[in-house]
């Protein structure tokens, strides 16, 4: 099963690419639905039908799906499998992926050239699947590589049509930035295959390279820096904003939903079991800077005026908090990462799109030439986008809570070989960080959704919440919904974590 | 049609409130756990419990909500379904923290009821000041409740349990014990606005008005003294928690009734009045004894129905006259014409008011004094904190009596002085009051607002004697004095026509000028700065290796000549230089 959703897309897109360019837009985007929505109920699939399975840790193993040799000469295996921690990861990936396609049977970026872009979205969703199941570590980094190839021409050939310069600058520095962390994260894996004399992560997992000092330090260091471009960490971010708000809404979208998860599964799945004494030595430096980042990223938000650019912000404090669960060590820090990601990526997703549905209507997304008063313009959408700032500056009983709440709990709690006041410090900074989250997030809402109607004109075109809107939108709400006032669906499935 | 839907379920929904409780009256106190997960040793879910309080507070929501809902059926025009559809999700999350048993779960409710209030808050969202007032109330709350979500941290780590019912405190060293309260208590201060986060209650006040009173009256603030008297185990284990407790409250109580008596408009002077009065339960609370405990939650009952009773009543003087300020209102008084074209209102107003200033027979004069003796009680065993809430609380009182018989003059009757007092209220322009408003269409409001008016009013007298009557007659007597002590100055203030208002008084002592220049103002430098440093500090190192790679691409570029005779020269050079290498590193 694992192999067919990881293969499908590929193969979907290759024949999207091999057919004659007459097809037209509508026809490719059904296409990219049918198959994004085969992947997503195979993905759903995997999801375990009994409870008690594989959890990380070195007592039980993933399920295997396959495990073959790949380059015999340099011992790099085939071997994909799947446990708790990924399997959401997946199924969030195909659900997004799905919507994007079916956002697109109806709303397309203006350069057009849909057929490419689906193809496109499909290679990036075998690429982060890829990444998601492999058990190798060359085959993660190659997953890695895959994805981000697309993700460049996404941005530069269908970003933002007003600033083909800008979109082109945002595109290279993505990758640049991108692909240098990937090789010092390569580098890493060499030195990790050089102390342990195999790259399989399975045997990693069950017997880590042990030792905080020396080579496996240097190795966690590259590993961590190179993911932490991805994440992004504080302070490599600088990439983020601008891709963000030049991609086009569905790139936009994956890019938060999905791809800045690669970097925090890389720690949780590589970092933390592989190189555990290492971790716990960079691990207050970890959380130092996802601190920073928490408070940095709410800060610049404040003082956004696009509102492309302020969710892209936002993306930087929310991740910083996935960064502290991690550096936490604990089960309830390693928990809320993992479960932040899950939510980060359903509320963002509904941002961005929110975000490029307002983009769409005014033509630009800087906030003074929309004006104020969307409660009157287009009241479906202005509700919308408040319900959603307010699940992502985390009110509890929406999903964004959860996440944050453990990572607090993981800060106050560490692993008991962390220093205790250390992150205490932590915890208190990143908890006005909320503060500082709502912040923005009320004052996005008071500049965009408030203001007198009088003197905020409606626009000419400006149609309210269109029904393949609503349709696209409506699992990541109620997903939302339903993590929030149900968080044990997914905590349950990292029991013995 | 969706509004008509809202509107039924909104009041539906209140009802079946009401049904909840009375079904769980006299029930056994049970607790019921669901939806936990397991992480790490720790259990997080969700539980509920039934007993007293819960039905108690379920019983009060119940009628406030019906009321409020009611209410708005002939008060509200504007966006009636998104109103009444948050207005029933505000009573839902009052529900939840009633009857939660799992600190989370508490919490969810705690900070929806936080949401709920910033939308309702901001109905009237093209208004600047309710716009302004509800981010304050949402931003001032959330920041408190950081405090209360570390709280809950360390007190459930303490007792490695989130169940309510099963926190011993004895089984929590003191040291965790003090702080996992004191944090909770940032929580409690900041939702029921005390000092030193009082200044969101007061900018609350451009939201309608029926959202106030049931802010006011049954959830919001009401919140943090059920959650004191829910936790009180705990908390009176921790003497420190106490008498932080007790000196926030007796701070409070007689600053809110300061700002109440210079407030020039009918709202904002009860938003302060609601601020003192919660700082009078909480220092019953903060006595640590059952009959504290009592009290406080027999002042919460009492209050709730004559403080909704005046946010409705002064909702219905907004509504007909088109503003509450006491400039407006003083306008209409020639004749006695407000107080017979509104007839119904001024005379449950007059109820209210009276309840509130603790008049011998209304409620509030009898959960006052329930207040006053347990206070008492304490003070005659040698404590302290008993003294200091003793004369806080009198002191309160005869305040309280003030700042009711102002209003309650300024709002309805003329005053004998040569030409109305001539510019007390009018600030610039004195003779503004001079001409006369047209009050020929100044009629009262329908029957829908009237009648849980006139059921509040029965109420803020009932509920006086539904705990039975046992009165001790000296403290009857001496809190009757307090209240003419305070009453009298306001009638002969109004009777000269002046209304003098220290200027500290009017800026209410200068916490909101000092709040926007300690943490606004650098907050917004702040984040200029990190936007600076980001496009000028970090862009600038990636920009500067973007164009080291370009430079060096194109020194590099410059060395392919193509002439072979360099290459050559080159390559010797290399080898000399590598060979020379080789011979030091060998020897």
């Amino acid at each position: 099963m694992l192999l067919a959703i990881l293969v499908l897309p590929l193969l979907a897109a290759g024949a999207l690419w091999s057919v004659p360019a007459v097809i037209g837009d509508r026809l490719a985007a059904a296409y990219g639905s049918v198959i994004s929505g085969l992947v997503l109920v195979g993905s759903v699939l995997l999801w375990p039908q009994n409870g008690g399975w594989f959890a990380y840790g070195p007592q039980d193993e993933p399920r295997t799906e396959i495990d073959v040799a790949w380059i015999p000469s340099l011992g790099v295996r085939f071997h994909l499998g799947v446990d708790s921690i990924s399997v959401p990861l997946i199924v969030l990936t195909a659900l997004l992926t799905f919507l994007c396609c079916l956002y697109s049977l109806k709303i397309t970026p203006r350069i057009g050239r849909t057929r490419s872009l689906i193809a496109l979205l499909l290679v990036i969703e075998t690429g982060v699947i890829g990444t998601f199941s492999a058990l190798d570590l060359v085959l993660f980094f190659v997953c890695f590589e895959i994805v981000l190839i697309p993700m460049w021409l996404v941005i530069d050939i269908w970003g933002d049509h007003h600033d083909p310069a800008g979109r082109k600058r945002a595109a290279n520095t993505f990758v640049l930035m991108t692909v240098f962390g990937s090789a010092l994260m390569l580098l890493g894996f060499l030195l990790v295959q050089r102390v342990a004399g195999t790259l399989d992560i399975v045997e990693l997992t069950s017997s880590p390279v042990r030792g905080g000092h020396g080579i496996p330090l240097v190795a966690a260091l590259l590993i961590a820096v190179g993911l932490a471009v991805k994440v992004p960490l504080w302070p490599l971010h600088i990439w983020l904003p601008d891709a963000h708000a030049k991609a086009p809404t569905v790139g936009s979208v994956l890019l938060a939903g999905v791809l800045l998860k690669l970097g925090t599964y890389g720690m949780i799945r590589i970092l933390v079991p592989v190189l555990p004494d290492a971790t716990a030595t960079i691990a207050p430096y970890l959380g130092a800077f996802s601190t920073v980042a928490i408070v940095a990223g709410s800060l610049a938000c404040l003082a956004q005026t696009d509102v492309k650019r302020l969710i892209a912000y936002s993306s930087v404090g929310h991740m910083g908090f996935i960064g502290l669960g991690i550096s936490t060590l604990s089960p309830a820090g390693l928990r809320g990462a993992l479960f932040a990601n899950i939510a980060h990526g359903l509320i963002t997703g509904l941002l961005f799109f929110l975000a490029g549905a307002i983009k769409d209507r005014h033509d630009t997304s800087d906030l003074r030439t929309i004006g104020r008063a969307l409660y009157a313009r287009l009241p479906r959408i202005a509700a919308l986008l408040t319900f959603a700032c307010l699940a992502s500056l985390g009110l509890p009983g929406l999903a964004g809570f959860w996440g944050e709440m453990l990572v607090l709990l993981g800060a106050y709690h560490p692993a008991p070989w962390l220093p205790r006041t250390t992150f205490l410090v932590f915890m208190v900074i990143a908890g006005l960080g909320t503060v500082l989250t709502a912040a923005y997030f009320l004052r996005l809402v008071r500049n965009l959704c408030q203001g007198d109607p009088a003197e905020n004109p409606p626009a000419a075109f400006a149609v309210d919440l269109s029904r393949i809107e609503l349709v696209t939108w409506a699992p990541l709400i109620t997903l939302t919904v339903l993590l929030g006032v149900w968080p044990g669906l997914l905590l349950q499935q990292w029991g013995a974590l | 049609m969706i509004a008509t839907v809202w509107r039924v379920a909104g009041v539906g929904f209140s009802l079946l409130i009401l049904l909840f409780a009375a079904l769980l009256y006299g029930a056994t106190p049970d607790q019921y756990a669901f939806m936990n997960s397991q992480v790490g040793d720790l259990t997080i879910g969700f539980a509920v419990r039934t007993d007293d309080l819960t039905v108690l507070l379920l019983a009060v929501v119940g009628v406030i909500a019906t009321c409020v809902q009611v209410y708005s059926l002939g008060y509200l025009h504007q966006r009636p379904a998104s109103y009444h559809a948050l207005v029933a999700l505000f009573t839902a999350a009052m529900v939840t923290v009633v009857i939660s048993d799992s600190l989370f779960f508490l919490l969810i409710g705690w900070e929806v009821m936080g949401a709920c209030s910033y939308l309702l808050i901001g109905h009237y969202w093209e208004r600047r000041d309710a716009r302004s007032g509800a981010v304050k109330a949402f931003l001032m709350t959330r920041f408190a409740d950081v405090g209360f979500l570390f709280g809950i941290f360390v007190l459930g780590l303490g007792a490695h349990t989130f169940r309510i019912s099963e926190i011993d405190p004895a089984r929590i060293s003191p040291g965790v014990l003090t702080t996992g309260t004191l944090l909770l208590l940032v929580g409690v201060v900041g939702k029921s606005a005390q000092v030193p986060l009082q200044t969101w209650l007061p900018d609350a006040m451009p939201g309608p008005s029926p959202v106030s009173a049931l802010i006011h009256a049954a959830t919001m603030v009401a919140a943090g003294v059920f959650l004191i008297a829910r936790l009180y185990t705990v908390f009176s284990a921790s003497e420190t928690t106490l008498t932080v407790l007790a000196i926030v409250a007796c701070v409070t109580m007689l600053f809110a009734a300061l700002c109440a008596s210079a407030a020039i408009e009918v709202k904002r002077v009860l938003a302060w009045s609601t601020v003192s009065q919660l700082a009078i339960m909480f220092s019953a609370l903060s006595l640590g004894t059952a009959d504290g405990r009592h009290a406080a939650l027999f002042h919460l009952v009492t209050h709730a129905a004559f403080k909704g009773l005046l946010f409705l009543c002064a909702g219905v003087l907004l509504h007909q006259v088109g503003s509450a300020a006491l400039v407006v209102l003083r306008r209409y008084t020639r004749r006695g014409k407000s107080r017979k074209a509104l007839q119904v209102t001024f005379l449950t107003m007059t109820v209210g008011l009276a309840a509130l200033a603790g008049v011998p027979g209304f409620a509030g004069f009898f959960s006052k004094d329930t207040v006053i003796e347990a206070a008492w009680e304490q003070a005659h065993d040698g404590s302290a904190v008993g003294w200091v809430v003793l004369l806080s609380v009198c002191l309160t009182a005869a305040l309280t009596a003030f700042y009711c018989v102002r209003l309650w003059l300024w709002t309805f009757f003329r005053t004998p002085a040569l030409a109305g007092g001539i510019g007390a209220f009018e600030d610039g322009d004195a003779a503004a009051d001079l001409d006369e408003p047209d009050s020929s269409k100044l009629r009262d409001a329908p029957w829908v607002m009237l009648a849980p008016l006139v059921l509040l009013a029965v109420a803020a007298i009932a509920l006086g004697y539904a705990d039975g009557v046992h009165l001790n007659w000296v403290i009857g007597l001496i809190s009757t004095a307090l209240v003419l002590l305070g009453a009298l100055p306001a009638y002969s203030l109004w009777r000269r026509g002046a209304d003098p208002r220290p200027l500290l008084l009017e800026r209410e002592f200068g916490a909101d000028p000092a709040y926007h220049g300690l943490v606004v103002v650098p907050v917004r430098w702040l984040a200029k700065l990190t936007v600076a440093g980001d496009r000028d500090v970090i862009g600038a190192y990636v920009r500067a290796v973007g164009r080291t790679g370009t430079l060096a691409s194109q020194g590099f570029r410059r060395m392919q000549t193509g002439n072979v005779q360099t290459y050559l020269t080159a390559a010797v050079i290399g080898v000399v230089a590598l060979a020379v290498l080789a011979g030091v590193i060998g020897s």
